[in-house]
């Protein structure tokens, strides 16, 4: 098996998850971005959102910080440091291990 | 009774990409310092007469306003921001050449604010159509 499409066995199963990479992917565009639009981006319901946001800041990709605006509580979220090396390497892996079975080089010979 | 509202987009300041600033800079500022060369290399055809420089102020005026959305692109990820400020460009050079000195930087006005308008008018349009409306019951 080639060596680069074995690496999506050790791809970072936290990130792969589709809702969490939808909200790393998101985050990743972003400086900061509040719950409200990480919900509206990603269409997960809050509980969800919430609970997969909370896996992220354990592992220490996401930030979240608690704050108001006026009276309005506002859950701000960031990807931090770790985060986006996490993901950009998550990438990196992704789009070489389908680069190389799309040009072929895993087609079977014959 | 139902009341129609729409929902709170949310909140997200954008990132800085060096990528995407390198692609916009090359994209807004090389067609420029083409066409100023250009312009220089033919300014006998085009009549580009130093002494009656009021004659390009809606050229220039384009070309600070393409700058000034060239940053808002890179800085908000705003395309039509982009967009507005080449026509801006391009429709000060046209009325530079065809309609100087008098009417044009009228035309000029008159045709970015209508630009403007328009921007604005196909994004509140874009808003209505990809936000579905929220009913609330009272």
């Amino acid at each position: 098996m080639n060596s680069r499409l074995r690496q999506l066995a050790a791809l970072d199963r936290l990130i792969h998850e589709p809702a969490r990479l939808l909200i790393a992917a998101t985050l990743y565009l972003a400086k900061e971005a509040d719950f409200l639009y990480l919900q509206n981006q990603t269409d997960l319901t809050k509980g969800n959102l919430s609970s997969h946001l909370a896996k992220l800041e354990e592992a220490g990709y996401v930030a979240i910080d608690k704050t108001y605006r006026g009276k309005i509580p506002m859950t701000v979220c960031s990807l931090t440091k770790k985060g986006r090396t996490a993901f950009r390497d998550y990438e990196t892996a992704m789009r070489g291990a389908l680069s190389e079975s799309v040009d072929g080089s895993l087609a079977p010979s014959r | 009774m139902a009341r129609i509202t729409y929902r709170r987009s949310g909140y997200m300041e954008p990132g800085e990409s060096v990528r995407k600033y390198r692609a916009w800079f090359v994209a807004v500022t090389i067609p420029a310092i083409i066409a100023l060369a250009l312009a220089f290399r033919y300014r006998d055809v085009i009549g580009w007469d130093p002494d009656r420089w009021e004659k390009w102020l809606p050229a220039m005026v384009g070309l600070v306003c393409l700058a000034v959305s060239a940053y808002a692109v890179v800085r908000h990820g705003l395309l039509r921001y982009l967009l507005v400020g080449m026509f801006s460009f391009i429709l000060g050079v046209t009325v530079a050449i065809e309609c100087s000195p008098t009417p044009a930087i009228e035309i000029w006005l008159s045709g970015v604010g209508c630009a403007w308008l328009c921007a604005g008018g196909f994004t509140l349009r874009n808003y209505l159509r990809n936000t579905p409306p929220v009913a609330y019951r009272i």
